[in-house]
């Protein structure tokens, strides 16, 4: 499954001789930067264009696809993309999502704007097979971080196993600091146990606020063996959709909504045979309650951890007494546990905010996730486009990681040029590595030693000092 | 005649549909299907308009609402999923064998959707009704093929809620208008939206100078430099800038016209310069008879659109008219040509933290008070706007108010949770309402529904001591007509039953500053205490033979400037009104059975211009030249373009004061000006802006009296 070929692109942005004209830039990275307490001494790094960043998303619109004749521009002329990898059928990056695209222009406009850099690659990482695509091919690029947007409600155990957990441990053993979304999965997800004895069915009530809601509903239970390769289950899950006087939810066509994949270990010899432990329905509602149902195929005798999640692109409802609630919501939502595959992994950090919607942790074998909840994740930008939520914080805090970076190498250098021995020491011992953003990030907690008032809540970001950062930079690891 | 027709809109007379797609919605199976969306709290707008007290149930199935719009999402095409808006029977009208261009409903919009089920909305959700059929009219060829379907079916009230910034000279008069008329002459309800142009309009009177260059740039009376400023706030911002000039022909004839100027964007520097060239230009070439018609164009018109243009916070974008042609440009400057230019975009209003405050988009520095609707808003229709600030206001260039009702809600939500707001949003909420009243009331016209916006205006003008006024001719003293002129306005359709009085004539605001500041110096010198005499008059009423039995003759004229002596300016004479009836279109007689004193302008003394004088009485008719027009179906008379172009304002500066010619003192005389349209519209606006008109729904006894007439 690993990659030899992909395709990259250099982004023309000036053709056919035209300035190109800077375009939708992030209006408050100066109040950001403050925010946050980054110093300008940062931006004037003379080592910023060396530092490599791949991002991951579902969708760079207004960069890939570029309109044509067009010369606006959102990125630096040096940024890069990867959307496919000859050989293999992927699906494509989303033409009309742009958070990839707007977080990397946050990216870049929180480091100062600079032409030559941070080098910035753009990856499809829309779903599974392209995410592992884009892993392997960061492999050979070697970047010094990794941006990554897009969360899985399967393909994993949320513990840190599953089909993506190889990728992502291989690559961050390789030096990279991935730095992962939380995901918008807040309050959007049920954890549940089911009993694989025959027949067992469990309802979940879901309750749309709006009309013309289109909800993904995903059922994943914890039967992915870890490791790269799928083996597949014989616990076999079905999903349906009921109304809620309990009657099969019909769709357009009159057939019930249901996902009735067969689960099988080994060979796929039909075309609904899986072996991956998910099942995925789509549905168009509209203001109500209904219940989604978990039914089990198999037969039997443990039971096993699943997971539901229900997502929709229709934006949250804000209620008559000011509170917000996702359109598509599980009345019974865990609220806990909201982490997704590979935010679950122990090798990324994991950047939530204070958003509702920003998933909450801990993982499913208990770990404290997100590693980070940034405050003050809203972005400004010239179009007059304003976005927040876990996506946003997961770009200011690569901004400042970014920056670490580029204050690392600049000391390396520094120290390296000095004449005696003790420096040249220090130089090589000059480190950015994930576990120094963890120790950063603990630095960084606003209240330090104390819990925030939110269990679920792992950090706080308050402003790092110079003097504190070099200190962290030259431990030892 | 039709061949005439067909040159000038492109269809034959034939006005047979194609059923393209599905024209109904009905489902066969007799199951009604689930409704896509429904409008939030409609049980508590209904209550706001007090549209429980009425009831529907009889008529509601035989209203006959027809909704014009550019985009059907939902409906055209259909839901996948099979859900519906609107009742089963409702039709849709997608494309008409005699239109010679293609032109297709938007896929993906939505609008028209909102509009024709809000209406149903408002209307109950009777499943009963009322009767619906959505038309195509993305397109003024469309448009005019849907008006005459429309006709056909027995329409009883048109929503429409678009403008086109262009083809018409904002006065009522442009083809578009010609084919709104028609549908309002057979008793249908006309509701147009006025559109959200507030403060995106800049309205002038071409004064074309020679540049470095050999061409020649239009310079601009309010900042008396050669552009027109605007800010555009947002980057990427879909922006349209619309130039539009007087060189419509009136009426169904699209002639052409060679008046050709051009619309160039440049982008200033934000020190006072500006880019050399022009960023954008619009360089169409306007001819009589169009033969390439990419570059050449019979409309007067210019139109640049931007899909992405940068946003600057401290740069102003320049706005530049010019005309490349020296003869053509000594043409426009005699003819003083009025112009409008209309800057949108698409971006919605965003919150700005240091303005603390919404703010749009685009801020058009430049723009001019009022003076915002266009076309076919400035027809015989009600023209239904809203109380914020980007609905347009009037008045039309002919000096009518528009909007004629202003509604206090704006805005709805649906159960989609997306809520939407604006005139259009005004315009159905109000269409529902009308729709309701039909039902109650199936003898409803257009012209009740004004009367029940202007209830609140009564009250206004009996305060200002109208009250008093009697059946006898009022003593024309000088406050009288003070108060008349500057009373008028407001209240052009207003009639007192007990006075049995029908003032129609068009006059223009607040005189005081109507009259150029200079001008008001001299005559204050000469007669310090006297200069209220001058009055600013524009059109006064019309005359035209409508086919309607139920339709009165109404008269048709012109106004002309000069000199008249007060005394015997306004005198009455017998005009028998068959029946009570209302011209929308603000030219008209107005009035219940009986004989009625019409109040009409006489000219008693001879100055400046000889056929003034010598018309007497008939002076208004014989500069007419009325003729005969054939259209599908019926014979109509039209005002002739030849009265139009001497419609237009001629200087009386240079003339010598009639008392020095004729002698007698200035307090003899009155003055009868017609302005410059920048002048009239702030004229207009400053009353105009003093008498909103809001809707107020009437008690059934009300509506059931009113309609009894």
């Amino acid at each position: 499954m690993r990659l030899i070929l992909f395709a990259v692109w250099l982004l023309t942005f000036a053709a056919n001789g035209e300035v190109a004209e800077l375009t939708s830039v992030l209006e408050n990275a100066e109040a950001k930067r403050h925010f946050y307490g980054i110093s300008d001494s940062y931006l004037a790094s003379k080592s910023l264009s060396q530092v490599r960043v791949a991002i991951l998303a579902r969708g760079f619109a207004g960069v890939v696809p570029k309109p044509e004749g067009e010369t606006l521009k959102y990125l630096p002329d040096c940024v890069e993309t990867v959307t496919e990898y000859p050989g293999q059928n992927f699906k494509e990056l989303d033409p009309t999502d742009e958070t990839g695209r707007r977080v990397a222009q946050i990216i870049w406009a929180m480091t100062g704007l600079h032409e030559d850099g941070p080098k910035i690659r753009l990856y499809n990482g829309c779903e599974l097979s392209s995410t592992r695509c884009a892993y392997d091919q960061m492999l050979e690029w070697k970047p010094h971080i990794v941006v990554a947007l897009e969360v899985f409600p399967t393909f994993g155990n949320f513990n840190d196993t599953g089909p993506l957990s190889p990728y992502v441990r291989v690559l961050a053993n390789a030096g990279a600091i991935i730095l992962h979304s939380a995901g918008e999965t807040g309050g959007k997800v049920i954890n549940k146990k089911i009993s694989f004895k025959k027949n067992t069915e469990i309802s979940h009530e879901l309750k749309i606020h709006a009309d013309d809601t289109f909800a993904t509903i995903t059922l994943s239970w914890n039967a992915f063996s870890p490791g790269r390769i799928f083996a597949g289950t014989d616990h076999d899950l079905d999903l349906a959709l009921c109304s809620s006087d309990g009657k099969p939810l019909l769709d357009s066509n009159q057939k019930p909504i249901v996902s009735e994949l067969r689960q099988v270990v080994g060979e796929l010899n039909k075309d609904n045979e899986i072996n991956l432990s998910m099942e995925r329905l789509n549905a168009n509602l509209f203001k109500g309650r209904y219940y989604v149902v978990v039914r089990n195929r198999s037969d039997h005798n443990d039971s096993l951890p699943y997971r539901l999640t229900v997502t929709s692109k229709s934006p949250p409802i804000t209620k008559e007494d000011g509170s917000n609630v996702p359109a598509a919501e599980f009345v019974e939502a865990s609220h806990s546990q909201e982490i997704g595959v590979p935010a679950d992994s122990r090798f990324v950090v994991t950047v939530g905010s204070d958003h509702p919607w920003s998933a909450k942790g801990p993982t499913a074998d208990n770990r404290k996730k997100p590693d980070l909840i940034l405050d003050g994740a809203n972005a400004f930008f010239s179009d007059k486009k304003a976005i927040d939520g876990p996506h946003v914080a997961t770009a200011f805090f690569s901004s400042m990681v970014i920056l670490f970076k580029a204050r690392e190498l600049d000391l390396k250098e520094e120290l390296s040029q000095k004449s005696d021995e003790k420096n040249k020491l220090d130089a090589q011992k000059l480190k950015l590595t994930t576990s120094q953003v963890q120790q950063i990030i603990r630095a960084c907690e606003k209240e330090p030693g104390k819990q925030p008032p939110d269990k679920k809540v792992s950090a706080r970001w308050s402003p790092i000092s110079d003097q504190k950062l070099i200190e962290i930079l030259t431990s030892d690891p | 005649m039709k061949s005439f027709i067909k040159a000038i809109c492109g269809f034959s007379t034939c006005l047979a549909l194609t059923t393209l797609g599905s024209p109904t919605l009905a489902q066969k199976s007799g199951l009604s299907r689930e409704l896509a969306t429904r409008v939030e709290k409609i049980n508590e707008l209904r209550k706001i308009y007090s549209l429980n007290a009425f009831d529907v149930s009889k008529n509601i199935s035989r209203v006959k609402v027809a909704v014009l719009d550019k985009g059907f999402a939902g409906i055209y095409p259909a839901r996948e999923d099979k859900r519906r808006y609107l009742p089963d029977d409702a039709e849709i009208v997608t494309d008409f064998i005699e239109a010679q261009k293609k032109s297709f409903l938007d896929p993906a919009d939505f609008h028209g959707t909102d509009m024709a089920h809000i209406v149903w909305a408002m209307a109950g959700y009777s499943e009963a009704g009322p009767k619906f059929r959505l038309y195509n009219a993305t397109t003024p060829e469309y448009f005019r093929l849907a008006t005459e379907d429309l006709i056909q079916w027995g329409a009883d009230i048109v929503v429409h809620s678009q403008n086109w910034e262009t083809y018409g000279n904002f006065n009522g008069t442009a083809f578009v208008d010609e084919a709104v008329r028609e549908v309002t002459d057979h008793g249908i309800i006309w509701l147009n939206a006025a559109g959200n142009y507030g403060k995106h309009v800049h309205n002038g009177v071409l004064d074309l100078r020679k540049n470095q260059h050999g061409g020649h740039l239009a310079f601009f009376q309010k900042s008396n430099n050669w552009f027109l400023r605007f800010r555009n706030l947002a980057d990427e911002n879909d922006v349209r800038i619309t130039l539009s000039w007087d060189s419509f022909h009136p009426g169904w004839e699209q002639k052409g016209t060679e008046n050709d100027i051009d619309l160039l964007l440049f982008l200033g520097d934000g020190k006072g310069g500006f880019t050399e060239k022009a960023i954008h230009r619009s360089r169409l070439k306007q001819v009589i008879k169009e033969i390439d018609n990419e570059k050449e164009t019979i409309h007067a018109y210019e139109q640049i659109h931007v899909k992405k243009l940068k946003g600057y916070e401290n740069r102003d974008y320049l706005v530049a008219i010019s005309c490349e042609d020296e003869a053509t440009a000594k043409k426009l400057l005699a003819q003083k040509i009025r112009y409008r230019v209309t800057i949108l975009s698409t971006k919605q209003p965003f919150w700005d933290d240091k303005r603390s405050k919404q703010v749009n988009t685009i801020e058009f520095l430049d723009a001019t008070e009022g003076g915002e609707i266009q076309t076919p808003g400035d027809s015989t229709g009600l023209t239904i706007g809203d109380v914020t600030s980007q609905s347009a206001e009037g008045p039309t260039r002919d000096g009518r108010i528009k909007p004629e009702i202003l509604m206090a809600k704006n805005n709805i939500k649906f159960s989609t949770e997306k809520g939407r707001f604006g005139t259009s949003y005004a315009n159905a909420i109000f269409a529902g309402i009308a729709t309701v009243l039909k039902a109650a009331e199936p003898g409803l016209k257009q012209h009740h529904l004004l009367q029940f916006a202007q209830s609140d205006l009564k009250r206004f003008w009996e305060a200002e001591g109208w009250s008093a006024i009697t059946n006898d001719a009022p003593s024309w003293a000088e406050s009288e007509i003070i108060k008349w002129a500057s009373a008028w306005l407001p209240n052009r359709a207003y009639i007192r039953k007990d006075a049995h009085r029908v003032m129609n004539m068009a006059v223009i605001g607040n005189f005081f500053d109507a009259i150029s500041e200079n001008e008001q110096n001299n005559r204050a010198k000469q007669n310090p205490d006297k200069y209220q005499h001058y009055l600013q008059l524009l059109r006064s009423f019309e005359h035209k033979e409508v086919k309607d039995p139920d339709r009165t003759k109404t008269e048709f004229g012109i106004v002309k400037e000069g000199y008249y002596r007060d005394k015997k300016v306004l005198k009455t004479r017998s005009v028998p009104v068959t029946k009570y009836e209302w011209r929308n279109s603000g030219r008209g007689i107005v009035g219940a059975n009986g004989t009625y004193n019409l109040l009409t302008l006489v000219p008693v003394t001879r100055y400046a211009d000889q056929q003034y004088w010598d018309y007497e009485r008939e002076y208004v008719r014989a500069e007419y030249g009325d003729r005969t027009v054939t259209v599908p179906g019926r014979t109509r008379t039209e005002l002739s373009p030849k009265v139009e172009l001497k419609y237009r304002p001629i200087s009386l500066d240079s003339t010598e004061p009639p008392w020095v010619t004729f002698g007698g003192t200035p307090q003899d005389f009155m003055r009868i000006t017609q302005m410059d349209l920048s002048q009239t519209v702030i004229q207009l606006l400053s009353t105009h802006n003093k008498q909103k008109r809001f809707w107020s729904t009437p008690t059934p006894s009300v509506l059931k009296e009113a309609t009894k007439q």
